[in-house]
């Protein structure tokens, strides 16, 4: 606590009171005056104090009444007092009769520093429980405001759970509303060409032709994007993954994309890893799809497959001699529906690489890419360490 | 209103893919034998001989064709009130449905689905599966006795 701290002097006798205001003055305290019980009453009422130096002998209410109401009032109960008594031998009973504590007493005429010895222990005692009080005062803030702070947190949460699933039973309704009027444009069309039955014009045909390719393109994105929104609604369910057999599988699985080409593989060693395996082996079926499109005008494409450990993750690596991309849209390649090429050049949607980030976001990892343009793409993804505790929904879904 | 019993109960909301799914089903020489109704509370009715249809000629259609996202009644609904009731309880009921959804599928099995047709996007696939679907159910199978059915 800081600045002067009051100190109530009760006395009847002016003189005295001068005495007591000589032998205790001192910046560190301010200094009250009362020349009765009623006056120092009204004191105590106006102000808050340290200590009471009390004359006990008052015309009226005596010193001895005045402390029993003190003592009585629950606002002042805990403020100690300090008696001067001339008699000691005659008040000693009385002064007993209080006990220990917060009461003390002193035989007039009182030596100065036995005086401003015991009031200056008291106003410490009174400054150090103020301290305490305000230490805890601010401690049982500090505690509500983290309680505050708690109620907040865990409703953002729960508000941004709500969001999220809303958000993906919109993608998903959107996604099966969408497809309906589509599935008649195409259908109509159909029907159209066969009531036609020969009679339309080529021009008419090559428009009807145009409409379905444009019907089928809307189709594919929506089924896409249908996928992309399942991909957050899917549980992991994870166990240990060979890579290199994951791998086989899709390399089998996208042979009719490699027909007449030339690619040479290589492929180097691949890590256990802990995760989904329709996910993981998706990731890989979208690394090496790009990696087989986008070597295309090579006449030779070299791709190779191969793995590292940083800062405690397993790296795995899709490199080609494709086409390439300019880096400066590194970031962007992972996003939805995100294309760096002209869709003459090559086919697709552009929501491979969005999968491929959400599902090793899932899994605790993460996806980068880097190339130059004609030089070839390197894209990589990230996986915890088999064993290792994963920061994705790995920790939340159960192991056994 | 007189009807006379259908082979095929359709129950489709929206027109235009009744229409596609008819067109097709015409190919097959079944247009006169399809009932469509465009919502849960009128394919009960139908069931049930009520309400419309109260007059129409009785006995159970040999397959029902239902859609899952209809007004009113849901699919579901229509489904699962058709297998708690003890008359309609055999009759096939093959779900109709754009969603390939795993839960859609694995509630509409649960509940007694007999066959799910995901409406596909190219004509060509759809006409594949509904001139499947109207071969085997009005001409392969044999559909279930009529009646009160215990075992």
């Amino acid at each position: 606590m800081e600045g002067a701290v009051n100190v109530l002097l009760v006395d009847d006798e002016a003189r005295n009171l001068d005495v007591l205001e000589s032998i205790l003055d001192s910046p560190d305290y301010r200094l009250v005056r009362a020349k009765s019980a009623d006056e120092a009453l009204r004191a105590l009422v106006d102000h808050e104090f340290a200590v009471i130096v009390l004359d006990i002998r008052l015309p009226g209410t005596s010193g001895y009444e005045l402390a029993q109401i003190i003592k009585r009032r629950k606002r002042t109960q805990h403020i100690p007092i300090i008696f001067l008594t001339a008699y000691f031998q005659e008040d000693e009973h009385i002064l007993k009769g209080y006990g220990a504590g917060a009461i003390d007493y002193l035989s007039k005429p009182c030596k100065p520093e036995v005086l401003r010895s015991k009031v200056g222990s008291f106003v410490d005692l009174f400054r150090t429980s103020h301290a305490l009080q305000a230490e805890i005062q601010e401690r049982r803030q500090a505690e509500q405001r983290i309680r505050e702070l708690n109620e907040q947190l865990s409703q953002r949460v729960a508000e941004l759970a709500a969001a999220n699933e809303e958000l993906e039973a919109f993608n998903y309704s959107i996604s099966h509303d969408l497809r309906a009027p589509l599935r008649q444009v195409v259908g109509f069309i159909n029907l159209l060409v066969e009531a036609a039955d020969g009679t339309l014009n080529d021009t008419a045909g090559e428009y009807l032709a145009l409409i379905e390719n444009s019907a089928a393109t809307m189709g594919c994105l929506i089924d896409d994007l249908l996928a992309f929104s399942q991909l957050g609604r899917t549980e992991i369910h994870p166990a240990p993954l060979n890579l290199r057999n994951l791998l086989d599988q899709t390399l089998k699985t996208l042979e009719p994309a490699m027909q007449g080409r030339v690619i040479e593989w290589k492929i180097g060693a691949l890590p256990e890893v802990h995760g989904d395996s329709a996910m993981i082996r998706q990731v890989l079926m979208n690394l090496i799809d790009n990696a087989i499109k986008f070597t295309r005008p090579r006449e030779r494409a070299e791709i190779e497959i191969g793995s590292m450990v940083d800062l405690g993750m397993d790296v795995v690596f899709v490199l080609d001699n494709g086409v390439g991309f300019d880096p400066r849209y590194a970031e962007r390649l992972f996003g939805v529906f995100q294309r760096l090429h002209s869709r003459n050049e090559f086919e697709g949607t552009g929501i491979g690489l969005a999968i491929v980030d959400r599902i090793v976001r899932r899994h605790g990892g993460r996806a980068w890419a880097e190339s130059s343009p004609e030089h070839g793409a390197k894209v990589f993804f990230s996986l915890p360490r088999c064993g290792a505790a994963a920061n994705g929904d790995l920790t939340e879904t159960k192991y056994d | 209103m007189t009807d006379s019993l259908s082979c095929i109960l359709f129950v489709e909301d929206d027109p235009s893919d009744a229409r596609l799914v008819l067109d097709v089903l015409a190919k097959l020489d079944l247009a006169d034998q399809v009932r469509l109704v465009s919502d849960g509370v009128d394919a009960l009715d139908y069931l049930y001989s009520r309400g419309h249809f109260r007059n129409r000629t009785p006995g159970n259609p040999k397959v029902v064709l239902l859609d899952l996202k209809l007004p009113r009644l849901s699919g579901l609904d229509v489904l699962k009130q058709i297998r708690d009731d003890p008359v309609l309880r055999l009759v096939p009921v093959v779900v109709l449905s754009s969603s390939r959804q795993e839960a859609d599928v694995r509630n509409a099995y649960f509940l007694g689905a007999n066959s799910y047709i995901v409406k596909a996007i190219s004509y060509r696939d759809s006409c594949a599966s509904l001139t499947a679907f109207g071969e085997f159910w009005t001409r392969v199978n044999e559909p279930p006795p009529v009646g009160s059915q215990t075992h």
